[in-house]
């Protein structure tokens, strides 16, 4: 099978005008097979994106682009988890299941496991699969040891096994709003705070060294995953569906150079270039720790 | 200025504070068997209402004790009062309420720490009643002795206080 | 769907470190004791800690003729390749005796209900099943007789969710308290490589250090991050990212939760009216002497509370993180 590049679910809070001009530059010119819609970390900012998401799956589809339709990664409340029921119940588009809620609505259609979902082992992968999830998406804290020995075992049930290759790094999920407690305000009555920061609000130590970033009841990591150089070797193991999480940058450009990088290219002073600002890390690929940038 | 080595020594003391270290290491063996590796971290006593302190190597079967402050070679290092070390050693205080409420410092392998209160919490050693077990006829004395030295503590410790 | 039977009192379940708290633990008056082999195979992975095989069957055997029961925690997540291990201990735990296992992984779950389909399975607080459709999930798919909640609902949501699912719920009432939703936060690998989900660490010892400042104030570093500095005096805390201090748009200091420790005996009548099962004590890691005067306090409190007396609320902040409680999720404004 070819390489797919994917383009992971938008996690920050951006406007309702420039997330769907965002989605309608992707479908016209990113290189990438397949793109995941949907809000993932707050149900608030859900309603002011379904009434731009058919123009936009249209418009993707059109391209000829595959959709998947991302779910919420906290399902907490009665509206949240009807929200879930009927996405999960939708026949028109596979759904990326980020809360294990959906599963149980799913009835064995085919599927997508997000990042959110625990899956560390053959185990429960193939427990999975059995219940229709044909691509998985592994944590970002997932070592390459571990990958490889998942994709294989998918190969045995028919799932393929999806990593994020570049953006911040999903990290943690509360029932706490980081952003409305920042600005001293309910979560109920949070003002969407959050969508001052369309690449989330960087969190440093006390002696300034840069750490995490927090995107509402999100938190991420400061750096941005890279792994341009590795997806060759991923590749050999058989994974083969490479994500990129979307920042607020130039994506169109970052999906031309990880495309040019899944065929063997070097594009790491290109991406540097691309993006003076962001510090780069690759650290739980090795087994490390996840904020290191430690060469090949 | 640095004192020699051996002047640090308590020469004094440390054959009785050796012989109860052993006496409790034998009549606790699960305590080896917890620290696993860590038997073989160096740990540093500092007792702050005293003017020494020990410095303990349990796979060695090692102790040393040495003047208030001296300077030796060791792994990790936790400081505290008499009666706080002591309750935490006999699992009688929680080590983690103690470290909240800055009762006790640890410095240096803070795994090593760590392993070696895991362990003793759960050995229920009994440390004055075992010392004084390691010095037969002479218990009944000491025993008195550590009655006395128990009333007369706070005087004690504020005699060496810095 | 029929209303379950609640009981009257609720069960305690109480953490136990090592043997030694084990025996305190149910001579306090421990309904069940929970803990774990001395492996990654549990989330209590420290140095130190947890039970020998051996040690586990003494456990168990100690626990029973007095009446209580243990349940065995193998709850973390299973590595790629190295499911033999949590297996096994899935295996042990039911040979030595086990009243039920605490499993978070679906791998393990459908071993654990394949093998030994006898055996009482729980779904930890680290499988982060929050609502009625995932718990509802775990039951028709595991079997899964109880389910721990985690701690990020509040009363009225435990409230509605009892009436909504086929199982038992197990609430935490006292201790540690993960800001963040737990089995889903990486916080841990991401400055140390290491994490609750995949070694049963969150902060590994071996990656801290306490420096002490000449001013009397202390510092605490998660590998190469410093995470927190404490005044002269001033109380501590784990030395976990979630309650640490750091910069963030213009502000310092705790940006996620201070250091503070869940402490529920407050909310205990509504926690009683919930319809919930069981109130489980956190702090496998603490001494002994944690366990014994938790337990007694909780016992205190819900024989005071069965008489009508006032509760105690106060006794156990000695014990608390930071020196302060909360009652966390369980009051809304937490949020």
């Amino acid at each position: 099978m070819e390489m797919k590049l994917t383009l992971g679910p938008v996690l920050f809070n951006w406007e309702p005008s420039s997330w769907r001009d965002f989605y309608f530059h992707v479908a016209d010119e990113a290189p990438v097979d397949i793109v995941y819609v949907g809000e993932v970390v707050c149900s608030k900012r859900q309603p002011f994106y379904n009434k731009v998401l058919p123009e936009v799956v249209e418009r993707l589809k059109k391209a000829g682009k595959e959709v998947v339709l991302s779910s919420l990664a906290m399902v907490m409340n009665k509206r949240e988890a009807k929200t879930m029921r009927e996405l999960a119940a939708n026949e028109d588009l596979p759904i990326e299941v980020n809360d294990v809620s959906a599963l149980a609505h799913i009835a064995k259609r085919d599927h997508v496991i997000g990042p959110y979902i625990n899956v560390y082992n053959e185990d429960t992968l193939q427990h999975l699969a059995a219940h229709g999830a044909r691509r998985v998406c592994l944590a970002p804290e997932i070592h390459f040891a571990s990958a490889k020995i998942l994709a294989e075992a998918g190969e045995a049930c028919n799932t393929n096994i999806e990593t994020q290759v570049f953006g911040r790094m999903p990290l943690a999920v509360s029932a706490r709003c980081y952003h409305a407690r920042l600005h001293k305000l309910t979560k109920d009555n949070c003002q969407f705070v959050c969508n001052r920061d369309p690449d989330g609000l960087p969190l440093n130590t006390l002696d300034n060294r840069s750490f995490l970033a927090i995107n509402g009841i999100q938190t991420m990591s400061d750096s941005y995953l890279d792994l341009s150089d590795k997806m060759g070797e991923m590749q050999a193991a058989g994974i083969r569906h490479f994500r990129l999480s979307p920042q607020d940058c130039d994506m169109v450009k970052v999906a031309c150079l990880y495309r040019r990088a899944g065929k063997g290219e070097n594009v790491a002073e290109k991406l540097k270039a691309l993006l003076p600002d962001a510090r780069f890390s690759n650290g739980y690929y090795g087994g490390g720790a996840g904020y290191q940038r430690l060469s090949a | 200025m640095a004192m020699k080595k051996d002047q640090q020594r308590l020469t004094f003391f440390e054959p009785v504070v050796r012989r109860v270290f052993r006496t409790i290491l034998d009549a606790h063996p699960e305590i080896t068997d917890r620290l696993g590796d860590y038997a073989a971290s160096r740990i540093r006593i500092d007792v702050r209402d005293a003017p020494f302190c020990m410095v303990l190597q349990v796979a060695k079967r090692e102790i040393g004790v040495y003047r208030r402050g001296a300077k030796v070679k060791s792994d990790a290092q936790i400081s505290g009062s008499f009666m706080t070390l002591l309750k935490l050693a006999e699992g009688g205080d929680d080590g983690d309420s103690l470290f909240f409420n800055r009762d006790i410092e640890i410095s240096g392998d803070t795994e090593a720490v760590v392993a070696l209160r895991n362990a003793l919490d759960d050995s229920d050693i009994d440390i004055i009643r075992e010392s004084l077990a390691a010095f037969g006829v002479l218990a009944l004395p000491l025993r008195i002795g550590y009655r006395v030295f128990q009333d007369m503590q706070p005087i004690v410790a504020g005699m060496f206080a810095p | 769907m029929t209303k379950k039977q609640h009981r009257k009192t609720p069960e305690l379940v109480c953490p136990a470190g090592t043997p030694s708290a084990l025996r305190v633990a149910v001579d306090a008056g421990a309904d069940v004791v929970y803990c774990g082999f001395r492996d990654e195979t549990n989330a209590r992975n420290f140095p130190g800690l947890n039970f020998s095989r051996k040690e586990m069957s003494e456990a168990t055997e100690y626990a029973h003729k007095k009446n209580a029961h243990v349940y065995v925690t193998v709850n973390t997540f299973p590595q790629a390749g190295k499911t033999d291990l949590w297996r096994k201990a899935v295996n042990d735990a039911v040979d030595c005796g086990a009243d039920a296992l605490i499993v978070a992984d679906m791998g393990i779950a459908a071993y654990a209900a394949k093998t030994h389909p006898k055996t009482r399975l729980h779904l930890s607080v680290q499988a982060s099943a929050s609502n009625p459709d995932a718990i509802k999930y775990y039951c028709d798919t595991f079997n899964v007789k109880r389910v721990v909640l985690p701690r990020v609902l509040s009363i009225p949501e435990i409230t509605a969710l009892n009436d909504e699912i086929p199982c038992e719920t197990e609430v935490f009432v006292f201790g540690g308290l993960c800001v963040m939703a737990e089995g889903r936060c990486l916080l841990s690998s991401y400055a140390t490589g290491k994490s609750p989900n995949m070694n049963g660490v969150c902060s590994p010892a071996g990656d801290v250090r306490y420096a002490q400042g000449k001013d009397g104030s202390m510092d605490s570093k998660l590998g190469v991050f410093t995470i927190n500095r404490f005044a002269e005096g001033e109380p501590t805390g784990y030395p976990t990212i979630c309650k640490g201090r750091f910069k963030c748009g213009g502000d310092t200091g705790y940006i996620f939760e201070e250091p503070t420790s869940l402490d529920a005996i407050s909310m205990m009548p509504e926690l009683l009216q919930s319809g919930v099962t069981a109130f489980k004590i956190e702090g496998r890691q603490r001494g002994k002497a944690y366990t014994e005067a938790v337990v007694k306090a909780f016992r205190k409190a819900l024989s005071d509370y069965a008489r009508g007396w006032p509760l105690k609320t106060d006794a156990l902040i000695a014990l608390a993180e930071g020196g302060q409680s909360t009652e966390g999720a369980y009051k809304k404004t937490w949020r």
